[in-house]
């Protein structure tokens, strides 16, 4: 059978053949001269597990793509119309179609054995986490309150509050919201979790490196979604230490939580 | 047109035409017409129509993101766009396109004379315009159209969160076109189980009609589920109850599950009948039969039992659902397109392949369409999806499936199937200018998105900050929007052309040298469809009838064969 | 890439039917008729109520949230209803089932009305009422009308088959 030859051919290349594989590799490793392959550098345990899932799939992706790719571009090539005569009318070959069926299944179980371990990992909640901050969510702000060491932050729409967390310890965030659904997302922590009324969402962040992140609300909540901002600053223990004794100092920090639903949701 | 006399054995003659001074004119003939031609044509037209307008609020959007800062449009009109952007190419354009097609063409390739029902046939036609104007109808209110996302996720939906009556309207319009698609469904299913030709044997049909049933089994399990979700937000709203309010005991997320359960079938019901025109196009300009006809009709079927079950893989963000379980359904729903992808290009190997303008639509369909598809494969991983959920990695993804798949298969039917409903072929320049415009301006506009998506900007942002960084690929994508708006002049003027005689050429019965059953009758066909019917003994009748027997005869032509 | 390529048909060596092996395949669509045609139907149905129910079963087993189930089951005995009804509805076909013969069009025998305008009546009255329901009684009134006006044009259609 021809095709037996072909498939025969492609296994157990002769010549130049050979270096197909090592020069995909290289094609591939080039054209991701962009470390991060698109997503933000990880600054967190999560999010360098994230990461490093999703560098395997961008890899895996660009290997399939390049051979259905290149699988079309052939056929379109070789088998232009250059002559009028009826070609080879063979509608089914069964054990090449069982292949490209077992094939992908194989494939799609692999990807998903990486991704149920990624996903343990990271949605994993630890016994004692050693900070714990409430996130409040509503339209159009966040209110950042520390439980353990009597600190709020409280932003508004144009405000954006800052949630200060130290590196390489783990916080709990605990999400919730009494209005609307929100997001609470980091990109550099490559992590987002929903604020639903109703479902108290706990999500852990182990920071791994020092700075400033940007974050923003992920799912649609009316007029001043876009304008959700907040910070997330990631400093040693002891900046965070006395970023909390300020905080505390601080006369305007609010006694209590922000007014109810009356006062909140008005458009701003 | 008369009824046919009730004796199976005789061979259909063409019924007696209605007297002269019975036959309604203009528009009372429009209003009162059962013929699914007509129907089909109608559907198509007005989807279309749709679609324009649907595009027309993309483009607004595109420039309102070409710079941060709020110019063009405010940011609660912003917010009424994008939802009714969504709400229109979903469940007013890229749907009933689908079901436009399917009415005039699943009677013609199983040599049929009309659809099962032709009245109700012509109900779903009302019922999905006037579902339309309903929801364009919020644009004139006070408080404007809705304003929550397509998606219209509670308690945003509720009555103190979105007072305006325009909710309400997209709520009467989604149960309205609700109703004409199942109807519509109704309709296909009971056309092929019963109206096909003697000799039109289920695995004769074409991939088309088969894709057609397919997505009606869907449709049927998907759009009652909407109906119902939509009406308890209606009674959430107006009459007091709090179902999705969990400040009383209701659950927001109920919304969500529901919501999905139609939405992820919906996608499918939006993709399978256009996966259908690539098995349609691909080989007739390969001079080839499908390959794999069985495997894309059990890879159909298992698309279709899977979508059923991966809806949460839109809610891996909430925490409240399995992800394992939705990773897993969502990651193996790509084997069977990936199978059909194998057939499409198993079709074309060893053929003789020619590139008119549908063929160019199908090729780029294939290229888009597998950028999307891998792409859904990421955002299976839900681990991957914490990071990209609702960003405009989504947005993009979406559109390369719905625009790079769908409408790229939508054109590639239109200009296949423009001849036999019309007469006339489209003019190849305008296409192949139309097609070239379109596949650069869309991957311009969309792919990105992707990092866009990655780098850390949500959806259904109005607006967003200058040192978010996102402004260069926010341009480069408003530009590329443009290029595809503009895209659309040349087929408008091709199509108007072609049909007004000033630009294409006139089609026979078969100008392409098809395969299937309804290229054997005349370009357009006469109200009855066909006049007599060749024999039919494989999947593609036309191509035997020129070119001999498909199948290998393992038994003797019958003599009256 | 020429234009008029478009619709010249392949020339044929010699028309063997044999050639190239046919378009058989695993799936029964030769003319053998060795598949029970009229039973594809149901089996459609019946395969999708299947694997809903498969996907179901596991999802009550595996997940601990309700409304996911409650759709799943519901939505397997839609389909397992239809086939099941398929089932109980066979009768013997008219048409020839190795049906090689031209013959006569598919649903030779239907009831197909012409021209009709109850479907636009139907179809406004049912618009008129939803929209009735959000802007007031006095749409909902002339839509419920309509509604009837249809509905009763319509069975009245049917009854003197017009």
């Amino acid at each position: 059978m021809r095709y037996g030859r072909t498939v025969r051919a492609l296994l157990r290349p002769r010549g130049p053949r050979r270096l197909l594989p090592v020069a995909l590799a290289l094609a591939t490793a080039a054209a991701c001269d962009v470390p991060s392959f698109g997503a933000p550098d990880p600054a967190s345990e999560e999010g360098e597990s994230i990461f490093t899932l999703w560098r395997g799939f961008f890899i895996a992706s660009i290997v399939v793509a390049l051979i259905v790719y290149g699988l079309i571009v052939f056929a379109i090539i070789r088998y232009r119309r250059r002559a009028d005569d009826v070609p080879d009318q063979k509608a089914y070959n069964i054990p090449l179609e069982i292949f490209y069926t077992a094939t992908p299944v194989v494939i799609v179980a692999a990807l998903f054995g990486f991704s149920w371990v990624t996903e343990e990992n990271v949605t994993e909640l630890a016994s004692e986490p050693q900070n714990r901050v409430d996130v409040v969510g509503f339209q159009w702000s966040w209110q950042f309150v520390y439980p353990d060491e009597g600190v709020t932050v409280s932003g508004e729409p144009g405000e954006p509050p800052e949630m200060v967390i130290p590196l390489d310890e783990v916080t709990r965030l605990e999400l919730t919201t009494t209005d609307v659904n929100h997001s609470f997302w980091v990109p550099d922590f490559l992590s987002k979790r929903d604020l639903i009324p109703g479902v108290d969402n706990e999500l852990d962040v182990t920071p791994t490196e020092e700075g400033a992140y940007v974050g923003r609300c992920a799912e649609f909540c009316g007029l001043d979604h876009w304008a959700m901002y907040f910070s997330v600053r990631v400093v040693p223990r002891d900046e965070y230490e006395a970023w909390l004794a300020e905080q505390r100092a601080d006369p305007d920090q609010p006694l209590e939580q922000p007014a109810d639903e009356d006062e909140r949701g008005t458009v701003s | 047109m008369t009824i046919l006399a009730e004796r199976p054995d005789v061979a259909a003659e063409p019924p007696e035409p209605e007297p002269e001074e019975h036959r309604a004119r203009g528009l009372l003939a429009f209003a009162t017409t059962t013929d699914h031609k007509r129907i089909g044509v109608a559907y198509m037209v007005t989807a279309f129509a749709f679609f324009l307008i649907g595009g027309a609020l993309a483009g607004i959007m595109r420039t309102e993101l070409f710079s941060p800062g709020n110019d063009v449009v405010s940011q609660g009109r912003y917010n009424e766009m994008f939802t009714m952007h969504g709400t229109i190419m979903m469940f007013l354009f890229i749907g009933p396109f689908a079901f436009g097609l399917a009415n005039y063409f699943v009677p013609l390739q199983i040599g049929a004379r009309d659809m099962a029902f032709p009245r109700l046939n012509a109900m779903s036609y009302w019922l999905y315009l006037f579902g339309g104007i309903t929801l364009l109808g919020g644009f004139l209110t006070a408080d404007g159209a809705a304003d929550f996302g397509w998606t219209g996720y509670a308690p945003l939906s509720d009555i103190v969160r979105s007072p305006g009556v325009g909710a309400d309207l997209w709520i009467m319009s989604i149960v309205l076109t609700g109703l004409s698609g199942i109807f519509t469904a109704v309709n296909v299913v009971a056309t092929v189980i019963a109206m096909r030709a003697p000799g039109m044997r289920m695995f004769r049909m074409p991939i088309f009609t088969w894709n057609m049933l397919v997505t009606s089994v869907l449709v049927l399990i998907a759009f009652p589920v909407i109906s119902a979700a939509g009406a308890m937000l209606f009674i959430d709203r107006n009459l007091g109850a709090h179902i999705y309010d969990a400040d009383f005991g209701g659950s927001a997320i109920l919304w969500q599950h529901l919501f999905w359960f139609m939405g992820h079938p919906e996608v499918y019901i939006v993709v399978l009948p256009y996966f259908g025109i690539i098995t349609e196009v691909i080989p007739v300009f390969s001079w080839r039969p499908v390959f794999g006809y069985g495997g894309i009709v059990f890879a159909t079927i298992t698309i279709a039992v899977l979508s059923t079950g991966v809806w949460a893989h839109h809610m891996f963000t909430t925490g409240a659902v399995l992800l394992p379980f939705f990773t897993a359904s969502s990651m193996l729903i790509a084997v069977p397109t990936g199978l059909k992808f194998f057939n499409w290009i198993g079709t074309m190997w060893g053929g003789r392949i020619t590139f008119p303008t549908p063929m160019l639509f199908a090729l780029g369909f294939l290229f888009t369409f597998l950028v999307g598809g891998i792409t859904g494969v990421m955002l299976a991983s839900a681990p991957i999806d914490f990071h990209v959920h609702d960003s405009y990695f989504v947005v993009a993804h979406m559109h390369y499936v719905l625009f790079g798949g769908s409408v790229f298969a939508l054109y590639a039917g239109i200009f296949y199937w423009f001849p036999k409903v019309t007469g006339r072929v489209l003019s190849e320049g305008w296409g192949k200018l139309q097609f070239w415009m379109m596949l650069v301006g869309f991957h311009l506009t969309f792919f990105v998105q992707f990092i866009l998506g990655l780098e850390g900007m949500p959806r259904r942002v109005a607006d967003y900050l200058p040192e978010d960084g996102f402004t260069t690929y926010n341009r480069i994508s408003s530009i590329g929007a443009a290029l595809l708006g503009a895209s659309t002049l040349p087929f408008l003027w091709n199509a108007w052309g072609t049909y007004r005689g000033r630009l294409g050429r006139p089609a026979g019965n078969d100008p392409w040298g098809a395969q299937t059953l309804e290229w054997y009758t005349s370009s357009p066909p006469p109200p009855h469809n066909y006049d007599d019917l060749p024999p039919i003994r494989s999947e593609r009748p036309v191509w035997d009838l020129k070119h001999g027997p498909t199948v290998a005869s393992r038994e003797p032509v019958t003599s009256d064969g | 890439m020429a234009d008029t390529d478009t619709g010249r048909e392949p020339t044929d060596a010699g028309g063997d039917p044999a050639q190239g092996g046919g378009t058989e395949g695993p799936r029964g669509h030769e003319a053998g008729g060795r598949t029970d045609d009229a039973a594809v139907p149901r089996r459609v149905f019946l395969t999708i109520g299947g694997g809903l129910t498969v996907l179901a079963l596991i999802y009550g087993a595996t997940s601990y949230e309700e409304s996911g189930i409650v759709l799943l089951a519901l939505a397997a005995v839609l389909a397992l209803w239809c086939g099941a009804y398929l089932y109980l509805q066979q009768r013997p076909r008219q048409d020839n089932r190795r049906g090689e013969v031209a013959g006569e069009l598919g649903g030779a025998a239907v009831y197909l009305p012409h021209a009709s305008v109850w479907p636009f009546t139907i179809g406004l009255g049912a618009a008129t009422i939803l929209n009735g329901l959000v802007l007031g009684t006095w749409v909902l009134v002339p839509g419920v009308g309509l509604l009837a006006l249809g509905i009763g044009g319509w069975v009245r259609q049917t009854r003197n088959r017009d």
